[in-house]
């Protein structure tokens, strides 16, 4: 997907406070999608096992 | 608790909005443990020596809190951000896990219920809807997507929690039930860590950010408004009711498949064995799941309206073939129940977007808690109505397919009235609308809830 489509562009108005979303977040959430994917794939990967039954 | 508070969390410009969707990935992928629970059921009958129904009453009760914190809880959310709320998710589903296998520990079925049923539950409420609306507000040009990546996860739960919860329980003791609290424990540990990450995570857009490059086109009676409609005022508007119909009608088609798939492949079939029906039930779970992300996905292109046509439309249509062809063959028959089930899910997932179609975006989160109650109640319901009816055919004698015939063709008539509740919406009445600032550009909102974090704090 395009660059331009996944990054913000500055807000008119500035909130007062902004979060801190340096490297080490943005590692942790690159590593939450590793985390989270592997877990889904494992989930799928169980269930079509079982599905495989029906077929079988 | 700072650190928690919606301001902590507002993304500076340059924030990549695709570092959000695995937050709300990791509290739904905890959460849909609840679907699982299946898993403990014979081993807390072993334990308690206790009937199915008393240990069953344990999964309602979690789905009872969930709707009713969904509920009540969706004003606090959206008050105080997606971190708060999904750490206090996690602090009661992870203290629910705990306590229930206190009174795993000491022999004591009420604290289970107290333990998962109540504090689980309401961790499951909260939990739900905390990622939601973040999700919508960074993928306002997408948010079918965004709400089916969300809801995916909770149906990708189970599929974890199943077969972990399995091998658990096979490696703590030499029975189920003597390892049910290592087991318990165990998960509790997994879903805080993940459930923290997630909450440390998740990040909200500024005010007034939209995605580069896009820009919202309003359309005169369209149904994607671009204004805002506070909870208070949408649960007054009869597009709420009717999307509750929608919702309830939904999710109770779903249960009359899910809630007997095993023993109804096996009375359609006389070949098919009890493995093979359990693969079926793997099978559905997967629709349910795939149906989540794929359906609410493409609603972004159809619409939500149209997407729900179909849905209700072609779901009466699917159980009016099952109720007809039942038995012809197990290939369409695994077919048809494929895609109800799909359906199932995509409903639940495309609904989220469907409401900020048309009540806008700055209290989503609180408007879907409000309509979960349709959840809980199709939760009772469902089950109810099969269950009866498959009680009642029994008691007549009737055996095999056909005593799945009256319930089939009752769902082939919920989903019409669901049907004809959603070509009811209508956009909502302008007179419902928060006042917005005059800006051209789409700029901030008068009183977005960031606004006025900001608006507090400066």
């Amino acid at each position: 997907m395009p660059a331009a489509e996944n990054t913000t562009q500055a807000a008119d108005a500035a909130p007062a406070t902004q979060a801190s979303a340096g490297a080490p977040i943005r590692v942790m959430a690159f590593a939450l999608w590793g985390v989270v994917g592997t877990l889904l794939g494992y989930g799928v990967l169980q269930t079509a096992i079982k599905a495989a039954a029906l077929f079988g | 608790m700072n650190l928690l508070d919606r301001s902590r969390t507002i993304a500076p410009a340059g924030y990549n909005r695709w570092l959000v969707p695995p937050a709300a990935l990791a509290v739904h992928l905890s959460i849909g443990q609840v679907y699982a629970f299946s898993v403990f059921k014979n081993p807390l009958v072993d334990r308690f020596d206790a009937s199915m129904t008393s240990v069953a009453i344990i999964f309602s009760i979690a789905i009872v809190m969930l709707g009713l914190s969904a509920a009540f809880g969706g004003k606090w959310m959206e008050r105080n951000g997606p971190r708060k709320a999904m750490a206090v998710s996690a602090l009661f589903w992870v203290s629910g896990f705990m306590v229930a296998s206190v009174g795993v520990q000491l022999g004591q079925l009420w604290i289970v219920y107290l333990g998962y049923g109540v504090l689980g539950g309401i961790g499951l409420g909260i939990g739900y809807i905390s990622p939601v609306s973040t999700l919508i507000k960074w993928f306002p040009d997408r948010p079918g997507l965004a709400t089916g990546l969300a809801i995916m996860g909770f149906g990708g739960g189970a599929m974890v929690a199943s077969p972990l919860t399995v091998r658990l329980l096979d490696a703590y003791g030499a029975t189920p039930a003597e390892a049910l609290v290592p087991t318990m424990l165990t998960l509790a540990a997994i879903y805080a860590v993940l459930m923290t990450a997630g909450a440390v995570v998740i990040r909200v857009p500024a005010p007034g950010w939209k995605p580069e490059g896009w820009t919202p086109k309003p359309k005169k009676n369209a149904m994607q408004t671009q204004n805002d409609v506070r909870v208070a005022k949408a649960v007054r508007t009869p597009q709420f009711y009717l999307l509750w119909i929608v919702l309830f009608t939904n999710v109770t088609a779903g249960i009359g498949i899910l809630e007997q798939a095993s023993p109804m492949i096996q009375d359609f079939f006389t070949s098919v064995t009890p493995a093979t029906a359990a693969g079926f039930v793997g099978l559905l779970s997967l629709a349910n799941m795939g149906g989540r992300v794929v359906w609410s996905s493409a609603s972004d292109a159809l619409g939500r309206k149209r997407i729900y046509v179909m849905y209700l439309g072609v779901g009466a249509l699917l159980y009016a073939v099952l109720a007809t062809t039942s038995g012809a063959s197990i290939a369409l028959f695994v077919v048809v129940t494929f895609l109800i089930v799909s359906f199932y899910g995509g409903g639940f997932a495309t609904i989220p977007a469907y409401l900020k179609d048309l009540f806008g975006t700055l209290e989503v989160g609180a408007i879907h808690g409000r309509l979960l109650t349709a959840w809980s109640a199709a939760g009772i319901a469902g089950p109810l109505i099969v269950n009866s009816i498959a009680d009642a055919q029994a008691a007549r004698g009737v055996e095999g397919a056909a005593q799945y015939l009256p319930s089939l063709v009752v769902m082939t008539g919920v989903l019409i009235i669901g049907f004809i509740a959603n070509m009811l919406v209508r956009p909502v009445d302008a007179k419902h609308h928060e006042p917005t600032s005059a800006t051209p550009d789409d700029g901030p909102r008068a009183e977005t809830p960031e606004l006025a974090a900001a608006t507090k704090e400066a």
